[in-house]
Formats: C-alpha cells, sequence, structure tokens
C-alpha cells in the first residue's frame, strides 16, 4: 500500500519537475522577446514551436530508447549484456521492451502539453497535404533522434562508456542537440552544413516549421525540406549497421 | 615537529590533490564537457547577435558588445562556480556511508569543498582559459577599467561561497528525500533563469527582477559578471551587487547550518 503511494508521489514530483523545468524555458524565451521583436525573422511563437519539435521528438524516442542506450556501457560492464544476448529476440528491440522508462513517461506528457500550447498560438493554414507533411515530419523527426540514440548505445561496443558522446550529442544544456532549439540562419555555414549533413538535427524541426510557417528564408535552402523523410531514413540505417557492426564486434571479442 | 595547522592544512590539501587526479583520469569525459561548454558558449553569442542585428536597438539599451562579454564572462564563471558535490552528497547519504564519514576527524564541509575543488581546477585550467583566448580572437574581451578586474575578483570569490552553500543545501536534501534527481532538474531550471546566466538580468521586466532578488542565484552569476561587463563603473549597482551577495553568503550559512543539524539528528535517530 505505502509504496503505491510513494509510487504516485513520486510520480507526482518527476511531473511537476518536467513542468517547472519547462516554465522556466519558456520564462526565458518570453524575456527575451519583451526586449527583442524577432530573432531572425522568427516570432515568439515560432521559435516556441521550433523548440518544443525538438523536445518533443527526442521525448518520445528518448522514452524507447534513452534508458537502455545509455546504460549498455553498464550492462556489459555488470556482464548483464550477454544475458541478453542468448534471448531469442532481436536484442535491440528486447532492450527497449525490457526497460521501458517509466520516468521518461512525465517528460513525455509534458513535452506532449507544451507543445500542443505552442501549436495553438501559432497560424498555420492546414491543407491536407501539409497535415500529411506534419506527420511525416513528426515520425521523421523521432526516427532522427532515434538513430542518434542507437548510435550512441552502439559506440558503446567498442568504448564501452558513452556517457561522453551522448553528452555531446544529446545533452539538453550543452549538446549539439540544443542549437536546433533556434532557427539555424543564426549559425555560421560550417555549423549550418554539420547540422545538415552531418548530425542532421536542421530536419528534426527547422525544416519542417519553416515550411508550415512559409517564412521567407524557406528559399535560402531550396527545397531541402522534403529530404527529411530521406535523412529520417538515412539516420536509422546507419544506426542499424553501427549496431549490427558493434554487436559483431562484441561477440568476437569474446566476453 | 609539524604543529597541528600543517597537519591539518596537508590534510585538506591531499583532499585537493585526490579530487584533481580522479578527475584527470576521466579523461575523455574532462574534453566532451570542454567542447560542450564551447558549443554552449557559441549558440549563446549566436542568439545575442541574431536578436541585436534583426532588430531596432533603441538608444536606452545597452550595446552589443556589453552582452557578448557578459555571456562570455558568464561562461568562464561556470568553470569556477559550479559544484558536483550535489551528486557525491546525495549518494553518501543515500547509501548510509556519510555515517562513517562523519567518524572521520575532519570538518565534512571542508572535505566536499576540497571534492569539488579538484573539478573547479581542471575546468579553469581546460576550459576557462581556452575559452577566453577564443572569446579573444572571435569576438573581442574588452574590459572597460583595470579597477573592474579586481572588483570581479572579490565577487568572484563571493560567489564561489554562495555557489558552494547552496550545492551543499541541495546535496543534503537526500536526509529527506529518496529520488532527490527531480528536485536537481528542477531547481537547475529555475537557477539557470534565475541566474542571469542565459538572459542578462537588466532584460528582466520588473516583477521578475524582484523574484530573482529573491533568490541567491543572482549572487553567484550575474553579480561578477555585470560587474566586469560594464562599460562605465556604476558605483551604486556595483556596491548594491556586493552588498547583496555578503548578505546571501549569511543567509544561506544559516539556512545550511540548521539543514545540516536537522539531518545529523535524523541520521543519529534512524541508528546510522
Amino acid at each position: 500500500m505505502k509504496s503505491k503511494l510513494e509510487y504516485r508521489l513520486g510520480f507526482c514530483v518527476e511531473i511537476l519537475a518536467n513542468f517547472i523545468m519547462l516554465l522556466a524555458y519558456y520564462l526565458g524565451i518570453w524575456v527575451m522577446f519583451q526586449n527583442f521583436d524577432n530573432i531572425d525573422g522568427w516570432t515568439y511563437q515560432e521559435t516556441l514551436l521550433l523548440f518544443n519539435m525538438n523536445w518533443l521528438c527526442y521525448s518520445i524516442s528518448g522514452f524507447f530508447l534513452w534508458a537502455p542506450m545509455l546504460n549498455i556501457g553498464n550492462y556489459i560492464q555488470s556482464g548483464e549484456f550477454d544475458s541478453f544476448l542468448i534471448r531469442p529476440m532481436n536484442t535491440l528491440i528486447y532492450l527497449v521492451f525490457r526497460q521501458f522508462q517509466y520516468t521518461f513517461i512525465a517528460r513525455l506528457i509534458m513535452a506532449i502539453i507544451f507543445f500542443t500550447y505552442s501549436m495553438q498560438i501559432i497560424s498555420i493554414s492546414w491543407s491536407p497535404l501539409n497535415i500529411c507533411y506534419f506527420v511525416v515530419s513528426l515520425m521523421s523527426g523521432i526516427a532522427i533522434h532515434a538513430g542518434v540514440l542507437i548510435i550512441i548505445g552502439a559506440i558503446s561496443f567498442w568504448t564501452i562508456q558513452n556517457e561522453a558522446i551522448g553528452n555531446f550529442l544529446i545533452n539538453s544544456d550543452s549538446g549539439l542537440r540544443t542549437f536546433a532549439d533556434y532557427p539555424i540562419t543564426i549559425y555560421g555555414r560550417v555549423v549550418q552544413a554539420i547540422l545538415i549533413f552531418v548530425v542532421p538535427y536542421a530536419f528534426v524541426n527547422y525544416f519542417p516549421t519553416e515550411f508550415f510557417l512559409e517564412k521567407e528564408s524557406f528559399y535560402r535552402f531550396g527545397y531541402l525540406h522534403i529530404l527529411t523523410p530521406v535523412a529520417a531514413v538515412v539516420v536509422i540505417t546507419i544506426a542499424l549497421v553501427l549496431w549490427k557492426v558493434g554487436m559483431r564486434h562484441y561477440n568476437s571479442t569474446g566476453t | 615537529m609539524f604543529n597541528e595547522g600543517e597537519i591539518v592544512l596537508k590534510l585538506y590539501v591531499g583532499f585537493i590533490k585526490n579530487s584533481v587526479q580522479r578527475v584527470i583520469t576521466y579523461r575523455t569525459n574532462v574534453w566532451a564537457k570542454t567542447l560542450g561548454k564551447f558549443l554552449y558558449l557559441y549558440v549563446q553569442v549566436s542568439v545575442w547577435i541574431a536578436l541585436y542585428e534583426s532588430n531596432n536597438i533603441s538608444q536606452n539599451m545597452r550595446g552589443l558588445q556589453q552582452i557578448i562579454l557578459y555571456v562570455v564572462i558568464n561562461n568562464l564563471l561556470s568553470c569556477l562556480v559550479e559544484f558536483n558535490a550535489i551528486d557525491l552528497l546525495n549518494q553518501k547519504i543515500k547509501t548510509g556511508d556519510i555515517a562513517l564519514d562523519l567518524m572521520k576527524p575532519f570538518n565534512y564541509m571542508l572535505y566536499i569543498f576540497c571534492y569539488g575543488l579538484g573539478d573547479i581546477i581542471i575546468n579553469v585550467c581546460f576550459q576557462a582559459v581556452p575559452m577566453l583566448l577564443f572569446s579573444m580572437i572571435f569576438w573581442g574581451f574588452s574590459i572597460a577599467e583595470y579597477s573592474l578586474i579586481l572588483i570581479f575578483i572579490c565577487s568572484a570569490m563571493l560567489s564561489i561561497v554562495i555557489s558552494f552553500l547552496f550545492a551543499y543545501f541541495i546535496g543534503i536534501l537526500a536526509f529527506w528525500f529518496l529520488v532527490t534527481w527531480p528536485i536537481n532538474m528542477a531547481t537547475r531550471a529555475i537557477y539557470k533563469i534565475m541566474s542571469g546566466v542565459w538572459i542578462p538580468i537588466w532584460l528582466f521586466p520588473g516583477f521578475l527582477k524582484k523574484i530573482s532578488l529573491c533568490l541567491p542565484f543572482q549572487s553567484i552569476y550575474y553579480a561578477p559578471a555585470f560587474i566586469l561587463s560594464q562599460p562605465v563603473l556604476d558605483k551604486v549597482e556595483t556596491i548594491r551587487l556586493i552588498e547583496g551577495q555578503f548578505v546571501w553568503i549569511v543567509i544561506m550559512g544559516g539556512i545550511v547550518n540548521v539543514a545540516w543539524h536537522c539531518g545529523r539528528k535524523k541520521l543519529v535517530i534512524q541508528g546510522g
């Protein structure tokens, strides 16, 4: 009985913590736009949508993959990983379903709530084509983040500990992912190229929203937004290949 | 013969040395964190440059150079002022190790402080120095007067104390809360806004400025960063900020003392 109450209390605390975190971020952006009208042509609501789309895709993919991928190093060191290999199920799928990170649920719920809010305060003309593209780009965004997480996990097969590279790529304060919180036009060409061709975070939120909001800068990049699902497929493919290679490497080096 | 003071000093210096060695062994982490800090600095400066270039700036707004300077100083400060003691304290309290540690003949707070100094020393050498050079080359780093540097150093010392006391307080909350990461997460978010490390507090609307005064965070980042980045020495504001720092040292000191006392009592009652 007591543990159920503790569980629910703990869950409420997590919801509250995630809420405070997102609220604090909103507050900062709000203060920013109290003093400035726009950032490179993007208004307050548009910038919020950019951030929320990034956060939503990250939260959804993280719900399935964050805990298993970031912990592979620990599983390998403790020897647990070998017990996973014996299972008749695909190891990756097993890892996902074995550890459903319930603590990410709070983050996911808050992400959805805030994303819905940011969608409400923006004006997009919805045509059947737009709705279609919206669904595709959302799924692509989730796929790109999922691919990045799988790659981070696969790296463990060589380096055991992947915390450093994980933080570099996805950390909410200092990682590459936070570049996508703002329109990528504010960065230099080299950084833009990295965000488009190396770690395609630009396809998660920037190109889709640029298209929906019919921004002028749209024409700067041509019709790159069409490549969003392509980018997703590329990232997932690389991720799964790296995973396979990593597993083979792990098996061959002996346990 | 050694006097007691020398022995005590050697003890704490030993703690610091151990801590530095501990951090150095995780070399990849150090490089990754350094890179992360560079990335964060780059994003921030890019954002402010874009904001200034996209909008008409009224005369009574502070210039782009001052904001860039402010942002760079804050990033340098973050190398000096961040204590990861929270995780260590949480761990020690949860595992019960702390009961054993408290039986040892040294001041526990000083021990945690020395532990944190390891990270800080490495951060200053490997993050702050390169970031300073980088900023000087790419964005310039011009301080208005040399006297500001002296005042800044004093302010930064005060910041380290306040930051440590706050981190210590959050750390010992583990006496009462089994799961502390949500608290840490929420606190970090509030800290990020209210310290001015992201958005300078001079841009805050009135009510938000008042709220930030009720929290110690602006005395950690905003105070020294503002002092060093101001184009002209604003005596009134500078004195106000330094006074605020002293006030917060006293307040946080009191809070930590009370919380520590209560925590230790709880430990004894639990039969730790």
